[in-house]
């Protein structure tokens, strides 16, 4: 009746995808006791835009992938872009909307995605249960965005932005039909279960562990309405760090494959190579941060800081501002690969040293 | 067909977009409620209690009657959010019930949440507008920067008297910019009741511990006459409390 399977192995899970959503919350608990909001900037910069930059490796990076989906490689960022400039003139909150909802979708379809592999990876299952599989997601996650203090007050912001005035006896309506929904749905699913032991398939308990490991991440955060940041630092984090592990591990099993084509993806995969992939993810958030000009202090959990222009009245110099340190920062870089050429011309260009004079 | 089908994810996307975004831009070029984040909601500098922009009053009194019915929802759904006793205070502060107003804000802070910057904002400039305790303006201007260090936001000052001549307004600037936290000022003016009025408007350097007595102690110093500026500092032990020491 039950197989068990793991995505990684057992050691590896039991850290990444069924104890890493715990630990999640705890350090969120740890950050909304201690740290100021700021935190949430540089979860954002360490995890969030490095766990982009892994999605950009694993796409554009590995040449099978290149060949095979080329066209939607190059069309789909033209049509993202011409989507966002025309929203941003003409439709900025429904942007803002669309940005948010695919955004919860695309949280949903991890954790589904995840929870599928537990399922190929044991033989578990019935055809039909990834079906099943996603339609529990969304019930379990719609159940949590209707029903959440957090995220039902944005909704119900958003909805009168939208000049659709839901009314308080509408949203108690709408909690009712989700709890049916909820309870239908949990006995449909527990017939599907039912059904797949009948049939003689397995089920792997482990997929089930790790759903609920997720759904315990987000159910307690969304019911936390003091701050948004207990929410924001352990979804991130949960999300985040799974997405860069699965990437490299998907890498690194890629690499062994005879089939494998080598690319950039796989100078980053390899005996003591994880630290490189690690560090050109953080490179990535650096670079990202200074494109889009916002303070490389978001990298410091508010607890470091970088200004580095306070005033001097002794010498009645004022501090800078941002934007005037960003400028500061420009100029330097200009300044040190200048340098960079200053020195290097200081010893490759010397005459009397026989390996220039034969290329002389 | 299998173009639609390569592409189904973005065709959603587009059909989507397309739908609620027309249905968006009918409603804000006829002058419907769709609006950006705005007014009091935006920034509380934009409805500072000091009287400044007399407009932006009329915009934020507009915005939050307009959201009245949403305020009134979620005040029924979420009665312990605390942002919901901010927007509750807004409501307040549109229909003129200051005393309201702050009550809800200080039932919002009693939880301590540090994703308000708009709340934060409105209490610091509260607390600062009103002349309370020194050490509660700090707290309070400290509490919103520390969660919020990167907030282009500005808090205000009202100044007794402005500047009379262009010298004392460069004095005053040079003062201001020798503070450690401040990164920037603007001297403002306005009519409030026929009679002319100034307030400081103050932007924040990150990372740096707010004493707002420092900022006080370097707009006082137009009390000085100028011959005696070179010779004496302002220093204050409160918001009000201050002396005329030898440099």
């Amino acid at each position: 009746m039950f197989k068990t399977g793991y995505i990684l192995s057992r050691r590896a899970d039991l850290v990444w995808f069924l104890g890493l959503p715990f630990v999640a919350v705890l350090i969120a608990l740890g950050f909304q006791r201690w740290l100021p909001y700021v935190a949430v900037a540089s979860i954002n910069l360490w995890i969030t835009i490095p766990h982009h930059y892994a999605g950009w490796i694993r796409s554009y990076g590995m040449p099978q992938v290149w060949e095979r989906f080329r066209e939607r490689l190059i069309v789909g960022p033209f049509l993202i872009l011409i989507l966002t400039g025309a929203g941003l003139v003409w439709a900025p909150i429904t942007l803002l909307l669309l940005v948010t909802a695919w955004d919860h979708q695309h949280s949903v379809m991890q954790q589904h995605g995840l929870s599928r592999v537990y399922d190929f990876k044991a033989r578990a299952g019935l055809p039909s249960t990834g079906r099943f599989d996603i339609t529990l997601h969304f019930v379990l996650y719609g159940f949590m965005f209707v029903h959440a203090p957090m995220f039902r007050f944005l909704w119900i912001r958003e909805m009168h932005r939208m000049d659709i005035p839901v009314s308080a006896g509408f949203v108690e309506g709408l909690l009712i039909a989700s709890w049916v929904v909820l309870i239908m749905y949990l006995a449909i699913y527990a017939w599907h279960i039912r059904q797949t032991i009948s049939s003689g398939q397995p089920i792997n308990p482990i997929k089930y562990v790790f759903i609920g490991a997720s759904y315990f991440l987000w159910y307690f955060v969304a019911w936390n309405t003091n701050s948004i940041l207990l929410y924001a630092v352990a979804h991130r984090i949960m999300h985040g760090v799974q997405y860069i592990v699965m990437v490299y591990s998907f890498m690194r099993r890629t690499a062994d494959a005879p089939a494998a084509k080598p690319g950039f993806w796989s100078r980053l995969v390899g005996q003591g190579k994880l630290r490189w992939f690690l560090v050109g993810g953080v490179a990535y958030a650096f670079l990202f941060q200074l494109l889009i000009n916002y303070p490389l202090d978001e990298f410091g959990f508010g607890v470091v800081n970088f200004a580095p222009y306070p005033a001097i009245p002794q010498f009645n110099l004022p501090a800078l501002d941002y934007e005037a340190s960003y400028g500061l920062f420009s100029q330097m870089m200009v300044y040190a690969y200048g340098m960079m050429h200053y020195y290097l011309d200081s010893f490759i260009w010397k005459v009397r040293d026989k390996q220039v004079q034969a290329g002389l | 067909m299998a173009v639609l089908q390569r592409y189904r994810m973005l065709v959603i996307v587009y059909v989507i977009v397309l739908g609620i975004g027309t249905r968006e831009y009918l409603i804000s070029r006829s002058g419907g409620t769709l609006e950006w984040i705005s007014g009091c909601q935006a920034s509380a500098s934009g409805c500072s209690m000091t009287g400044r922009g007399t407009t932006g009053l009329a915009d934020d009194s507009l915005f939050w009657t307009r959201h009245a019915k949403m305020t009134e929802v979620v005040a029924e759904l979420n009665p312990e959010d605390p942002d919901t006793d901010f927007l509750l205070g807004m409501q307040a502060l549109s229909e003129g019930d200051v005393e309201e107003s702050i009550y809800r804000l200080e039932e919002a802070l009693e939880v301590d949440p540090k994703h308000n910057n708009y709340l934060l904002q409105y209490y610091a400039q509260y607390e600062l507008s009103r002349g309370a305790d020194w050490r509660r303006v700090n707290r309070a201007v400290n509490r919103w920067r520390i969660n919020h260090p990167f907030s282009a936001d500005p808090l205000t000052i009202p100044l007794g008297a402005g500047p009379a001549t262009p010298q004392d307004e460069n004095e005053m600037y040079e003062a201001l910019e020798a503070i450690p936290w401040v990164a920037g000022s603007q001297l403002e003016s306005f009519i409030l009741e026929d009679q002319p009025r100034w307030q400081i408007s103050l932007v924040f350097q990150p990372g740096e511990t707010v004493d707002v007595r420092e900022a006080i102690e370097a707009v006082t110093l137009l009390s000085l006459p100028p011959n005696d500026r070179q010779h004496f500092r302002v220093r204050c032990s409160t918001l009000v409390d201050c002396t005329m020491v030898p440099r």
